[in-house]
């Protein structure tokens, strides 16, 4: 039977988040290596629910202390270190590649990002020559 | 991305196509060759926006050549062209007997040298500051008294004699978004202290730098490196915080990337109007947050009214708000305050957007009860493109505060009278023109009565507004 309920929006994922955990994983299957998965640094921002403007700090808290401990317990792996930002219904976390992969998998997480990107974010100023021939004095 | 994706999201996208039968320094085989150029050339788009077209187009400008432009540069002897193609010019290379491969362009860019001009200090108002006309709000007794700016940078040095008694707060954050205890107001560069004297430069003597003179920043210093999220988020989150009214950002990853847009949701929720720069790359780029719907998407312009070879743009393949950025505003050349006291000139479209998160802050100040969206379309309306700027670079070109103004309180005495009154002057001519008797126009004698109930009662002509 045809729902009329809204489909859940796809979360959006930092590709450069995906192929960090990816990378991890396979570190962790090397044989060389101890089998234990690093922590990957990454950041997440909760789904405002239905009918409401925004979370509030509280309930940004709570959301995310119950979508990790969920996590956790799937992925028996914890976080190593979590900072959450109550202002913007968001989170850093440092944890196995395994716990994140099941917050990703959350219905409650809107995007996930990697914490360290490969470029540089900051719009750097330009050096260009005066408009218009000789720069007007100001 | 790929060349499907690029054309999904922008309409548009830049090709490296690879010709076939082209042996390098053979003329006869060359000369063979061309008319199957000439058909290749043929499948690309011109576009204004493209960066063939906008070279061709600086070059005419600044060298005096004249330059037809066009979508398309040929290389014969590689046998390669690059340039811009739509969905149809796509299919088209794709299918040409004459096409080896079509590769998306390479994503090269340049490391561009960065230079600052440092200069003595001058008097008298900035061009910035003239070209939006804020001395007509000074004049009104509107500095940004009252208002608090977010603002995310490099930090700021709160010692510069302009940005005395200017930073109500400061912050600084770690790579994992923690608050560094004790921090204390500092530039880890001086991109900061930069942009911090434009939005609330105070002046010296009679040098004047910033916007909002009267308005005081909430600073937090997130970028050193400039490549780790939990900075910056812990620095929004902060801003938040604060009770900042606006956030004026010169931060964005490349290309259209969507991570960020619950982050931005987050902050117009609670009614923090984002003010971000569109990106340094010029014509066909852009970068995220800068080129979503939901900010105030800021380009740059010059002293002689052109748009700032490298300030970006783009048309989005969106239903809404499709052309970034929103506006442009003065951003090459710019003068304000480096650290150690000093002053110098930089140019960017983070010299842009301070200027109006400081146009904003002068509108809060003069009608403290706007809200956020009234504010954007306030600016928005204000704004003026002069002939010297196309469209699809300067979107709809240059605030001024004045019109912004009155703009905005015409929506707020619109939506509510028991918000911001105009000033007295503006109330005395509406009580004036309302004693005095009205004359009807010549028209309006011939349309019965009816018909003028009915267009009064019809909504305006709708123009593009974001999404709230």
């Amino acid at each position: 039977m045809p729902s009329d309920a809204k489909p859940t929006p796809r979360p959006k994922i930092d590709p450069a988040l995906r192929l960090l955990l990816d990378e991890s994983e396979a570190r962790a299957s090397e044989p060389r290596e101890s089998g234990q998965e690093e922590p990957v640094q990454a950041t997440f921002t909760l789904c405002t629910p239905p009918g409401q403007r925004f979370l509030s700090a509280e309930d940004t808290a709570r959301v995310v202390e119950r979508l990790i401990d969920d996590a956790a317990t799937k992925s028996d792996a914890r976080p190593a270190h979590l900072k959450v930002f109550g202002n913007l219904q968001s989170f850093a976390i440092a944890a196995p590649p395994a716990l994140l992969r099941q917050l990703i998998a959350c219905e409650e997480i809107a995007s996930a990002m990697a914490n360290k990107q490969t470029e540089d974010l900051f719009i750097r100023p330009v050096d260009t020559p005066p408009a218009g021939g000789a720069r007007k004095k100001q | 991305m790929t060349v499907h994706s690029t054309l999904k999201m922008f309409g548009a996208a830049q090709v490296l196509v690879t010709l076939k039968h082209v042996a390098p320094g053979d003329k006869a085989a060359l000369n063979k060759a061309k008319p199957a150029m000439k058909r290749v050339e043929n499948h690309f788009a011109v576009r204004e926006t493209s960066q063939v077209s906008m070279l061709a187009a600086e070059m005419s400008r600044t060298c005096g050549r004249r330059k037809s432009a066009s979508a398309v540069r040929t290389y014969p002897n590689l046998g390669l062209m690059f340039g811009t193609v739509d969905a149809t010019g796509y299919a088209n290379l794709r299918k040409d007997p004459a096409v080896d491969s079509v590769t998306p362009a390479p994503a090269l860019s340049l490391i561009r040298p960065v230079a600052t001009l440092e200069v003595k200090k001058s008097k008298g108002l900035t061009w910035g500051l003239k070209r939006l006309g804020v001395k007509a709000l000074w004049d009104q007794g509107y500095t940004g008294s009252g208002v608090l700016v977010g603002h995310l940078d490099t930090g700021v040095d709160a010692k510069h004699p302009a940005l005395k008694g200017a930073i109500d707060a400061f912050a600084e954050f770690d790579m994992l978004g923690n608050r560094v205890p004790g921090a204390k107001a500092r530039d880890s560069g001086r991109h900061g202290t930069h942009t911090a004297g434009t939005i609330v430069g105070r002046a010296v003597g009679t040098t004047a730098i910033g916007v909002a003179p009267g308005a005081k920043l909430a600073s937090a210093l997130v970028i050193e490196g400039g490549d780790v999220v939990a900075r910056i988020l812990g620095g929004m989150d902060w801003i938040v915080g604060t009770g900042a009214k606006i956030l004026s950002m010169s931060l964005g990853l490349r290309g259209y990337r969507d991570e960020f847009l619950p982050l931005m949701q987050a902050l117009r929720a609670r009614g923090v109007l984002p003010v971000i720069a569109v990106g340094n790359e010029g014509p066909g780029t852009s970068r995220s947050p800068g080129n979503y719907a939901l900010v105030l998407s800021v380009g740059a312009s010059d002293a002689a009214d052109d748009v700032a070879g490298f300030s970006s743009s783009q048309r989005l393949n969106r239903p809404d708000d499709p052309l970034v950025p929103d506006l442009v505003a003065p951003g090459d050349g710019v003068l304000s305050a480096l650290p150690n006291g000093r002053y110098g000139r930089l140019s960017g479209t983070s010299m842009a957007t301070p200027h109006i998160a400081g146009l904003a802050a002068l509108l809060w100040d003069a009608v403290p009860a706007a809200t956020m969206e009234q504010i954007e379309a306030a600016i928005f309306d204000s704004c003026k493109r002069p002939p010297s700027m196309p469209s699809e670079r300067a979107n709809r070109g240059v605030p001024d505060a004045k019109r912004a103004l009155d703009a905005l309180r015409i929506a707020v005495s619109g939506s509510s009278s028991l918000e911001a009154l105009p000033p007295p002057q503006v109330i005395k001519r509406r009580r004036a023109a309302r004693k005095a008797p009205k004359k009807r126009s010549k028209a309006a004698r011939k349309t019965p009565k009816s018909e003028r109930a009915a267009a009064s009662k019809a909504p305006r002509k709708p123009r593009p507004r974001k999404k709230k």
